[in-house]
């Protein structure tokens, strides 16, 4: 196992997460065969209906015990299972180097992507790297190997989150160079102008992608429960402000739960798949939880 | 107006600039936060920023505004009134004084001697007075005596006169007086206004405040604080004993009321003991020689002597208790009058007077203590008949009219009338005798065989005293006729009864006065009476304990106008009568309606008055002071504040406590405890301000509910 991925996943985390699996929501195109539902029904694979036989149909594929049944002929159908293709857009923007705990929120989006990453190499699927900030930073082929995976950790380990942001402009790109299905997962703070963003989004699940947000906050983002004053500078645009945030935290709560429930909203209706992580939740809590429940509703 | 008792604290003002050094030490260290995006932080500041301003600048304000009251508060600042004043130029004070000078303020006993005591009291108010202040004096007695009617500004006129004051007898009434003191500072003009009563607390001195008193009601007589306004202070000073004692002879009879010359007689003296007077002695004086000593229980109320034989004339006679803390009560003056002989007019015809006669008179007209003058009714003088110790009238009506109106005044003026009806005189002619007890109402005849048992309804009346009957015998009387009357008239009561309804002697008070009816007559047409055992003894009791009795009072009352008993001899215009200390008073002429008095003003004391010229003149009146003083029961010093209701009073019970009621009062309220309380109320809201951010709201993650997986189930919006 190489570095990279070690330094971000520890054995047992990866013990754990290999017995878990990612599966797209909706129907996918994959290079091999696979365990995702492939938009081709047809041979092999689990069945999936019948039809009538027409002449010329394989004689092999008719259900013989509808015949004793009905006297009449029928065919069966398969669906073909095919593997996944997923991609991780990491937001490695300045805003994603806060951190008010041991975590910043950039390492804790590199722990997520690794681990999301481990589970579908592990499932024998594929996992793409976008790293972005005001532009596309990083681009990876998605392959289903470990060592892929741990390039792609080291990409992002290299990172060092500096510049402005720019989600909405990178998803639309990413969005125009994924072809084929494929399910998006996007790490980022989301803190870019909502409408751009969501529209963005809007443009994967136009091109029939699966869409999974991990909307990452620090808590003090979350509640700036600061205990005094003082002066706060914003790490993207340099600005200043100096404000004393207990005299001012209920209008940011009601912004900031503004912010937070226009984004929920909007995945809601274009069924992306819109999770809040707080990162002073451990990372493999926060997938373990997650992959179960995505187990759970996908039966 | 302001001034402070500890100025060194006032440094700590400075305190207050502390919230705002603090303040701007913070803001130049402020902590650097390196965050995320200002973007909500500058949208929340710019939505609250107005109201964050606000609170900072309302702590701050609480902060500095707490500290410098806590400064004040340790300054200890006075409010001082006066001081405001001199500013406006009206710095000055009215004073008025009231002064109990009643006689109850002659108690000494030991060190403690109360006069000297309230004297000590005004002269160290007036002592306390600056120059421009003004005071008036009223004097509480009887009624209200201005010493200084209006406020003066001349101390030392009013401290001469405060040393010459003395207490006088009689009772003191505060509520006149200080009506009076109010009334003469309601125009002064000036804001302080400061009212002083000094008294002993006697209770009877304030009994108007509470509508006990025997005056008259008049405006004088009634308290209403608010009638004053607020500009007035009352204090109070009560330098009487915490406990005073006092033991007096209240009252004494002499019985029988006439004494003659062979008369055996007694004297009794009622006394009575306040608060924790204790046994002693009485002893009785006459004409100036002690004579009878008595030892009296501390629980006796009365106590006896038997009288010598006294020759004819009037004797001093003079009742001492112990010697107690109040003198002016511990003699109380009698004068007794010894008569040789008892002139009593009898006036009817002859067959009407003729038991009557003998019985008074067994031994002829002349002869006997009791001298009996028989006039037939046209021939009574209808002009003085107070010569006469009693009048009997035996079926004397109808009466002519002037001799009807010489008895009636007669009777006024304290005499003795007994009355026996007869044939000669209709019911209706007793119409017009208004002194009757009842008004006959018709003639009744009786069974004269009947016997009518004479019962006694008042047996505890004086004529009945020493009256005894034969043993085994009741008296009783064959009636054959007799008056039936009807109403009793005011003050009328039956004396003996012949039978449950028929009265048989009735009684009636008429002016000083009385008048004895019987419903037979004098000789043996109606009944046996005359003949009866009981008639001689019954009609020589009433004569002797039923005459004089009110005519010669044996004492009188000090007043400061004193009218002297009717009948005195001796009186005429420019007469003089010797006072106690053989000094002369003159005698004072008053003519009424139909009537003249005499007068004395300003009698010296208590004693005997006597008059005449020479070394030995003769005694013609006993004078004593009210025993309403003697009284000394003790007003708690609650009740006194409560009698004077909502005015602002202080009461002092010694010159020191007084000065420093006053002094607190003048120097001023200190506010140092109403600063403290406003401190601790600024404390309160700056803590409830301050704490006021962590309590506002809940944060995000407690209003939304976000699982594990991160799916968030609930949110409460923005």
């Amino acid at each position: 196992m190489s570095n990279a991925l070690s330094m971000l996943l520890k054995p047992a985390e990866m013990a754990k997460l290999s017995r878990m699996a990612l599966q797209s929501r909706y129907v996918v195109e994959g290079n091999l065969a696979g365990r995702h539902r492939s938009p081709m029904i047809g041979l092999g694979g689990e069945f999936a209906d019948h039809r009538d036989y027409v002449p010329g149909d394989d004689p092999k594929f008719i259900d013989w015990k509808v015949l004793g049944r009905t006297d009449r002929y029928y065919i069966r159908r398969f669906e073909n299972e095919t593997n996944l293709r997923v991609y991780l857009a990491v937001d490695g923007s300045a805003s994603m180097q806060y951190g008010s705990g041991s975590l910043t929120k950039f390492q804790y989006a590199c722990h997520l992507a690794a681990a999301i990453g481990y589970v579908v190499v592990k499932a024998r699927d594929s996992v793409g790297l976008y790293l972005y900030d005001e532009k596309i930073h990083t681009r990876t082929a998605t392959k289903n190997s470990v060592g892929h995976l741990s390039d792609m950790c080291r990409l992002l380990l290299q990172h060092k989150p500096t510049k402005k942001t720019r989600t909405a402009s990178a998803l639309h790109q990413i969005a125009e160079s994924i072809q084929r299905r494929a399910m998006i997962v996007l790490l980022s703070d989301l803190f870019d102008e909502e409408k751009q963003v969501t529209d963005a989004l809007a443009h994967f699940r136009k091109n029939g992608h699966d869409v999974l947000v991990l909307h990452i906050l620090d808590p003090m983002e979350i509640d700036l429960s600061f205990k005094r004053g003082g002066e706060f500078i914003d790490l993207e645009t340099g600005e200043r402000l100096v404000v004393d945030p207990r005299g001012v935290a209920d209008a940011y709560r009601e912004a900031l739960g503004a912010f937070l429930d226009m984004y929920r909203r909007r995945c809601s209706e274009m069924k992306v798949d819109y999770r809040l992580v707080n990162t002073s939740e451990p990372p493999d809590v926060f997938v373990n939880a997650y992959l179960h429940e995505r187990r759970r509703l996908s039966r | 107006m302001w001034t402070f008792l500890n100025p060194a604290f006032l440094w700590a003002l400075g305190a207050a600039a502390i919230p705002l050094v603090l303040h701007l030490l913070q803001r130049r260290q402020s902590v650097v936060v390196h965050f995320s995006t200002l973007r909500f932080l500058k949208l929340a500041q710019k939505k609250s920023s107005k109201r964050m301003k606000m609170e900072n600048f309302l702590l701050w304000l609480l902060r500095t505004l707490l500290l410098l009251v806590l400064a004040l508060a340790f300054a200890l600042p006075v409010l001082r009134s006066s001081m405001g004043s001199s500013l406006l130029g009206r710095s000055y004070r009215d004073v008025a004084i009231v002064w109990d000078v009643s006689g109850s303020m002659s108690y000494v006993s030991g060190p403690k001697n109360v006069w000297e005591e309230s004297r000590q009291v005004v002269q160290g108010i007036l002592k306390d007075l600056k120059q421009g202040d003004r005071v008036s004096i009223h004097l509480a007695a009887a009624e209200p005596v201005p010493l200084l009617a209006e406020p003066t500004a001349d101390l030392d006129l009013a401290g001469s006169m405060v040393k010459a004051q003395n207490w006088r007898t009689g009772v003191a009434r505060i509520l006149p007086a200080l009506n009076a003191a109010c009334q003469s500072l309601q125009n002064s003009g000036r804001r302080e206004r400061e009212v002083y009563i000094v008294s002993d607390g006697q209770s009877l001195s304030w009994r108007d405040f509470a509508g006990k008193s025997d005056a008259a009601p008049t405006n004088a007589a009634t308290w209403e604080p608010a009638r004053w306004g607020r500009d007035y202070t009352f204090f109070a000073a009560i330098v009487g004993a915490d406990s005073p004692a006092n033991a007096a002879a209240l009252d004494a009879e002499v019985i029988p009321h006439l004494l003659m010359e062979d008369t055996p007689a007694s004297l009794t003296a009622r006394l009575a003991r306040f608060g924790a007077a204790g046994e002693g002695s009485i002893t009785m004086q006459i004409d100036g020689h002690e004579v009878a000593r008595q030892a009296a229980a501390a629980d006796a109320t009365d106590v006896s002597f038997a009288l010598p034989p006294l020759g004819r004339g009037t004797h001093a006679v003079r009742i001492d208790t112990a010697n107690d803390a109040l003198m002016f009560d511990n003699s109380l003056h009698l004068l007794v009058r010894v008569r040789e002989r008892l002139p009593v007019l009898v006036t009817g015809p002859d067959d009407g007077v003729f038991f009557v006669k003998r019985a008074l008179a067994p031994g002829g007209e002349v002869a006997g203590a009791i001298d009996v003058k028989v006039v037939p009714p046209d021939q009574v003088q209808a002009g003085d008949l107070s010569g006469y110790a009693a009048v009997v009238l035996c079926d004397a009506f109808p009466l002519a009219g002037g001799l009807l109106l010489a008895v009636e005044q007669y009777v006024q003026n304290g005499g003795l009338v007994v009355l026996f009806p007869g044939d000669r005189g209709s019911v209706a002619d007793y119409a017009n005798a208004g002194f009757l007890p009842a008004r006959p109402v018709s003639l009744e005849n009786e069974d004269e065989t009947a016997r009518s048992l004479l019962r006694l309804v008042s047996a505890q009346d004086p004529i009945f005293a020493s009256l005894k009957f034969p043993s085994g015998s009741v008296p009783s009387a064959n009636i054959k006729r007799r008056i039936a009357w009807g109403a009793l008239e005011k003050d009328a009561e039956v004396l003996v009864m012949a039978r449950a309804d028929a009265p048989f002697l009735l009684s009636r008070k008429v002016g000083r006065g009385r008048v004895l009816a019987f419903s037979v007559s004098a000789d043996r047409g109606w009944s046996n009476l005359p003949l009866s055992p009981y008639f001689l003894p019954f009609l020589h009791q009433m004569i002797e304990f039923g005459a004089g009795s009110t005519r010669d009072p044996l004492y009188v009352w000090h007043a400061k106008e004193m009218r002297l008993p009717d009948g005195l001899p001796g009186l005429a215009e420019g007469a003089t009568l010797r006072g106690p200390g053989n000094e002369r008073i003159p005698v004072r002429q008053v003519r009424g309606e139909g009537e003249t008095s005499w007068w004395i003003d300003d009698p010296p004391g208590p004693g005997i008055y006597a008059q005449g010229e020479g070394d030995a003149p003769a005694p013609v009146l006993a004078v004593n002071v009210r025993r309403d003083e003697s009284d000394l029961s003790v007003l708690p010093v609650a009740d006194i504040e409560n009698r004077l209701g909502d005015a602002d009073v202080q009461v002092a019970r010694d010159s020191g406590e007084l000065a420093r009621l006053v002094e607190r009062h003048r120097v001023g309220k200190p506010l140092t405890e109403p600063l403290l309380w406003l401190a601790f109320a600024l404390a309160v809201t700056e803590l409830f301000f301050s704490n006021r951010a962590v309590r506002r709201g809940r944060s995000l993650s407690q209003t939304m509910v976000v699982e594990l997986s991160g799916r968030v189930t609930k949110s409460e919006g923005a």
